[in-house]
């Protein structure tokens, strides 16, 4: 079993409601970053989504693995993965983004925009 | 936000997306309790969140506390979702396609379109309604709900085409638990009971609604008739006015005054052009430079970023223009908006209309107007264009027909006597003017030049270099009538104007002199000279020599044939062997050498075989249009001294003979 050797970011709902943050867990595991606890991906916190995980990214990081397993997503959570996709590139260009578990609903929506050709989906 | 539960369910949330999850939920609760499966559920919660989110994307910045609106209905086989906003709109696109994978936006109205089965967008002076069926996946899962609905009698909608852009008037109420619910549902509390007994209240209802709905159509009847009267008297225009300019200004100004806005620009975009070109103005000493419509222009001008999108531009206080914008040094502080003037996806040009900033933003029916007038500004901006071409066409047609007639009188007119033969040419331009040409220059009494020439080409530049080149020999055969010598001057004089457009010419020189019984051949790149014999053999006279324009300076070589060996000599292009059939095929110098072969005949005139070989090709071109210019001379032994008389008619098809017709036929 991996250790988890740095948490370095774990906000819980409450919290990060008072910040008027996303809800989410981020967990630093060596050079991968797992991320999860997402309730929801959208329009309306696509945004800070991607201000949190981009004040939160270390430069060594070369994989970023999201957890869909409890989110629930629109474009705008699609535009918020493009984006996120785009800010890592530019900082590490071989950093890759994994999304894990997806629901039935999510997996659909990345079915219709083609965007499961972008990113890689695996269920664990 | 608030509902109404049944076959119908009715919410009410503000136009913020941080309520419409919230909706989502709730329209998804209402969907599961009408027994619609899991597939149909996600569909229809995820296209409502969409629509959602586009609604609220697309809101009127200057009214934060507005609502939106949605309705869904489950009929025995359907889904119909309506979204209602109140914002000023957006184009409906018929279809929707997806954005590169690296844009971070445009996607909602193809997820929207992929997801249900029809989609409507209704685009109202108050509202906007989005409106999307589903077909439901199974029978079994079919309700029967109850006739019973919860909505206000009189304004229950069947079909979108049927909506008014008032039913939504019937305003919800507050109940004791909080909870909003829709008018007409059994819903009272005790703060209800001093209130009119239900029959008067829903009397009362209805009336106050009606007058709603009467006032509404009243204002949007007014609003229109004063639109279209504007467009007619700008059709009435369109007839006297010749230019796009006089034009619009009739038509903007009527705009100004419908969409109460204070200033316009149109610029146009000519065609093949990349740059928007101010055309006209309500400032009439407002000087833009133009625009070029590069993609990095779009940050400083609103009016690129509209030509490139394709889509409107809004601007307002809060919302400025990029200080560099030449319409915010022009009009600074204004509210407005730049709508690409288009005709399909063909970008004509861009319309901005705007308001000083001491007035509010436009409304969505001004923005509904300025998109029909830019609608029908484009339909006048074509049909002007199309007049200006016809025009244009006109005028181009008319002076190819002078030049045709200024190249056909550079042809002889009559052919010089030359004792004991005859002459004939023909030339046809395979377009209104060619490269092709002959000439017969007379020497002396027993000596002619005779000259074909093929300019590289079709048309106008072709046409110019031969009248060039018919000039050039003809002062040079004042100067020299040795072949090789003319051609080697001619090739020095005209080199640098033929160089300086890649282009060359053919042409081969003869002088025919009957004294010394010869003919002294020079060619430039040309098709051989093709002489009968008296031993009905053909031969081809080709002496070495490259075409004029190659080279500044280059030799020709000559070729002598002696006249008592041959019955007649032939010059032409290549148009001639070149002319094509039905099939496809070239008719050749093999055809032509058989032809000669059986038709040479010391009886045979020059008339007669110009006519003959004339006649043989177009028997074997057929209906095929000519492809090049086609042209020949024919110089041919006759016994009897012919009478000159004959004038050549110039026409574009003309055999010019000589000598004349009736004496060719007395010989035969």
């Amino acid at each position: 079993m991996r250790a988890r050797v740095q948490s370095f970011f774990q906000r819980k709902s409450a919290a990060a409601k008072a910040a008027g943050k996303s809800e989410m867990t981020i967990l630093r595991d060596g050079e991968t970053l797992n991320i999860s606890d997402i309730r929801e991906l959208a329009a309306v916190n696509g945004k800070s989504f991607n201000l949190q995980l981009s004040a939160a990214l270390p430069a060594n990081v070369r994989h970023i693995d999201i957890d869909l397993s409890e989110t629930r997503m629109d474009c705008g959570g699609v535009g918020a993965l493009v984006a996120l996709r785009k800010w890592a590139r530019r900082q590490n260009r071989d950093v890759a983004i994994r999304l894990l578990n997806p629901t039935h609903p999510v997996r659909r929506l990345f079915n219709l925009t083609r965007m499961d050709q972008v990113f890689p989906i695996e269920h664990k | 936000m608030t509902c109404s539960s049944g076959a119908t369910c009715r919410l009410t949330l503000p136009s913020r997306l941080e309520s419409i999850r919230d909706a989502a939920r709730t329209a998804r609760q209402f969907l599961a309790e009408q027994n619609l499966p899991e597939q149909d559920l996600t569909a229809c919660e995820l296209a409502l969140v969409e629509a959602c989110n586009n609604a609220v994307a697309y809101s009127d910045p200057h009214k934060p506390d507005s609502e939106i609106q949605i309705e869904l209905r489950c009929e025995t086989n359907a889904i119909e979702i309506h979204v209602i906003d109140h914002g000023p709109g957006f184009d409906w696109p018929d279809e929707a396609e997806l954005p590169d994978e690296s844009e971070e936006h445009g996607r909602r109205l193809f997820i929207i379109q992929s997801l249900m089965q029809e989609t409507f967008y209704l685009r109202g002076l108050s509202q906007n309604r989005l409106v999307m069926r589903m077909a439901r996946h199974s029978d079994a899962q079919r309700i029967n709900f109850p006739d019973t609905n919860v909505e206000i009698p009189g304004v229950r909608v069947s079909s979108p085409a049927a909506m008014s852009p008032c039913e939504e008037s019937s305003e919800p109420y507050e109940n004791a638990a909080g909870t909003k619910v829709a008018a007409g549902e059994d819903a009272r509390t005790p703060a209800d009971e001093q209130a009119p007994p239900p029959q008067l209240a829903a009397v009362q209802q209805k009336l106050a609604l009606s007058e709603h709905v009467i006032g509404t159509m009243a204002k949007e009847i007014c609003f229109r008739s004063e639109e279209l009267a504007a467009i007619f008297r700008s059709t009435s225009e369109l007839g006297r006015a010749n230019d796009i300019e006089t034009f619009s200004d009739r038509l903007l100004n009527d705009l100004l005054h419908l969409a109460n806005a204070d200033w316009f620009v149109l610029r146009l975009l000519p065609k093949d052009s990349r740059k928007l070109i101010l055309s006209n103005a309500s400032q009439s000493d407002l000087a833009l430079c133009p625009i070029e419509l590069r993609e990095d222009h779009a940050a400083q001008s609103a009016e690129a970023q509209a030509a490139l999108s394709r889509g409107n531009v809004s601007f307002h206080p809060q919302r400025p223009l990029h200080p560099k914008d030449a319409l915010a040094i022009a009009h600074p502080g204004s509210s407005g908006l730049v709508r690409p003037i288009l005709m399909g996806q063909t970008l004509l040009g861009t319309l901005t209309v705007g308001r000083q900033s001491s007035q509010p933003p436009f409304s969505a029916e001004h923005v509904q107007v300025v998109h029909t007038f830019s609608e029908f500004l484009a339909i006048q901006i074509i049909n002007i264009r199309l007049q200006q071409e016809h025009l244009d066409h006109r005028l181009t047609t008319r002076e190819l027909d002078i030049a045709r007639n200024i190249q056909q009188s550079l042809l002889p007119k009559s052919f010089p006597k030359l004792v004991g033969y005859g002459l004939s040419g023909f030339c046809r331009n395979a377009r209104q003017v060619g490269g092709d040409f002959f000439n017969v220059l007379p020497l002396s009494e027993d000596k002619v030049l005779l000259v074909v020439a093929d300019v590289m080409g079709k048309g106008v530049p072709a046409a110019l270099f031969a009248a060039t080149l018919h000039t050039l020999i003809r002062t040079m055969a004042e100067w020299t009538h040795r072949p090789v010598e003319l051609l080697e001057r001619v090739n020095r004089l005209i080199y640098d104007e033929l160089s300086g457009v890649d282009m060359f010419i053919t042409a081969q020189v003869v002088l025919a002199d009957t004294r010394k019984r010869r003919l002294i051949v020079a060619n430039a790149g040309h098709c051989p000279l093709l002489v009968t014999g008296r031993d009905h053999t053909i031969r081809a006279i080709s002496p070495e020599g490259m075409p004029l324009g190659i080279l500044p300076d280059v030799t020709f070589e000559h070729a002598v044939v002696p006249m008592s060996d041959c019955t007649a000599a032939i010059l032409y292009t290549d148009g001639l062997t070149e002319a094509r059939n039905a099939h496809g095929e070239f008719y050749g110098q093999e055809r032509l050498f058989n032809w000669l072969k059986q038709n040479q005949s010391p009886l045979q005139t020059a008339a007669g075989l110009s006519e003959g070989l004339l006649a043989e090709v177009k028997s074997f071109q057929g209906q095929v249009s000519l492809s090049d210019d086609q042209t020949f001379l024919v110089l041919a032994e006759e016994i009897q001294v012919p009478s000159a008389d004959e004038q050549f008619e110039p026409e574009a098809q003309s055999i010019v003979h000589f000598p004349a017709r009736a004496a060719s036929a007395a010989q035969v």
